[in-house]
């Protein structure tokens, strides 16, 4: 940060310049601590938290198309149903089909 | 008796079953996932947040599904990208984690049919560009819907669109499904259906084109598309609209010059007294004009028989699962379609590829039908 103020003086910028200037050096000096720090945290949560094992067909080596397709799958995924119109013509279609047998 | 009309598409997958009198249940889930790294933080929220789509992964990790995906990325502080089960239509194959996520997609919108359940299954067409690509596409899902108890049959997609919206003309005309990966066109006479085809770009090829000829990024162009384009506006000079209009032009074009080629290479043309009706579907063509440009472009082709209405179907992104269920309602007595048995090894399955049928010769007049082009694949054929 002195070099920035010093090279900013010895240059007689303006002080919007150095304002800049300064923001510029105090997000450079953030940005190069985070990493680290980042990465201890994850480390130390990933440590000590209950590793769940996945179902063996999750696995992301198995080639696609290639797995056993699983009995019971495991997730949380919902599926909220909406209403819509049912189509019309369910007596023709049938009609239709019986005919062509 | 359980019945279930299912759409797996690229972008949603999509349900509908019968509910109480003359209405449906309908269910969707955006076709995409994210891993992320698990903590004991995370997983435990998670947990707790009931409104999040998740699954614990290999290694602790966490899979978003859904639209939980699709937030997650677009809220996270770098750039990330959700990953797609499908690509262009049919099972991604650069994605290694398509099936699992696949059969937890699927199962969480179809749901189990512990008793028997008959359930009709939109399959796309064969493509135009590569033949047999959607046979191992098919294949894998009616293996995971048959595994959840459901006796399955499939039909083409474009077939679906006819089925929920061409009643009144008794099941006769132009069914076309524009879906985030590809273009399904169905051509039936009386619930007959005479052709199918399908091409591999719709809207993902649109983005991409777009984004190519422009400034803009793909998922920028995307929003673009979805939050403030009209074909009905003039686009020209406007940087971004004016590339998709470009786009959205050519899709048009080819998939009309198409179904003139598909219906040249009949034996003969159909003898309808009525106009042919055709009936528009899928996220693509819910663009504010396009079915009024797609019929412009239509009635100023070669087509060989006159065209009656051409409109949007009432429910653009159920119209296929919606077609599906009224198929699975009415075909009870049809047998069931079984995948075969996967292979003990961990090998890609060795199927002996049929030969192609000889292509009829095309008008000298008109492009010649691409060399994988089937137009006629009748239910009868399949069986």
């Amino acid at each position: 940060m002195n070099e920035v103020l010093q090279i900013v003086n010895a240059l007689a910028l303006p002080a919007a310049v150095v304002g800049a200037a300064m923001i510029l050096a105090r997000a450079i000096g953030r940005g190069a601590a985070a990493p680290g720090v980042y990465e201890q945290a994850v480390k130390g949560g990933r440590k000590r938290q209950e590793v769940k094992q996945p179902p063996a067909w999750a696995s992301p080596q198995t080639p696609v198309g290639m797995a056993v397709v699983p009995e019971n799958v495991s997730h949380n995924i919902k599926a909220t149903a909406e209403h819509a119109e049912a189509s019309s013509g369910a007596d023709v279609l049938r009609d239709l089909r019986r005919g062509k047998d | 008796m359980f019945y279930l009309g299912m759409d797996v598409g690229t972008m949603f997958v999509a349900a509908a079953k019968p509910a109480s009198g003359n209405s449906l249940s309908v269910v969707k889930k955006r076709n995409c996932f994210i891993i992320i790294k698990g903590n004991k933080f995370n997983q435990q929220m998670y947990t707790k947040n009931t409104s999040v789509d998740w699954m614990p992964w290999e290694g602790g990790d966490i899979a978003l599904i859904g639209d939980s995906a699709m937030g997650y990325a677009n809220s996270a502080p770098t750039a990330l990208q959700v990953r797609r089960p499908l690509k262009k239509g049919i099972l991604n194959k650069t994605e290694k984690d398509a099936y699992p996520m696949l059969c937890a997609i699927v199962e969480s919108v179809a749901g189990t049919a512990p008793g028997g359940g008959t359930c009709t299954l939109s399959i796309p067409a064969p493509t135009i560009d590569v033949e047999y690509l959607v046979d191992h596409h098919r294949d894998v899902l009616l293996q995971i819907l048959g595994k959840l108890g459901w006796r399955v049959q499939t039909v083409h997609e474009g077939y679906c669109v006819i089925l929920s919206s061409l009643a009144e003309s008794q099941f006769t005309g132009i069914g076309i499904s524009f879906g985030g990966g590809m273009v399904n066109c169905s051509f039936s006479f009386l619930a007959e259906e005479m052709f199918a085809f399908s091409m591999q770009k719709s809207g993902d090829w649109v983005d991409q084109v777009a984004s190519e000829s422009s400034r803009f990024s793909v998922p920028e162009i995307t929003d673009i598309k979805e939050t403030r384009f009209s074909l009905d506006e003039d686009n020209i000079g406007k940087d971004g609209a004016w590339q998709i209009e470009s786009a959205y032009q050519s899709l048009i074009e080819a998939t009309v010059e198409n179904i003139c080629v598909a219906f040249e290479s009949l034996e003969r043309p159909p003898r309808v007294k009525d106009p042919l009706p055709v009936a528009i579907a899928g996220g693509t063509s819910m663009v504010p004009g396009f079915a009024k440009r797609f019929e412009e472009r239509l009635r100023a082709s070669r087509f060989p028989v006159p065209i009656g209405r051409v409109f949007s179907a009432d429910d653009p992104l159920f119209a296929v699962c919606k077609g599906a269920l009224l198929h699975a309602q009415t075909a009870e007595d049809e047998p069931a379609e079984v995948a075969p048995a996967p292979e003990p090894q961990v090998q890609a399955p060795v199927v002996p590829m049929p030969q192609p049928e000889p292509v009829p010769a095309a008008h000298p007049a008109v492009p010649q039908i691409p060399a994988g082009f089937r137009p006629t694949q009748s239910r009868e054929d399949k069986k």
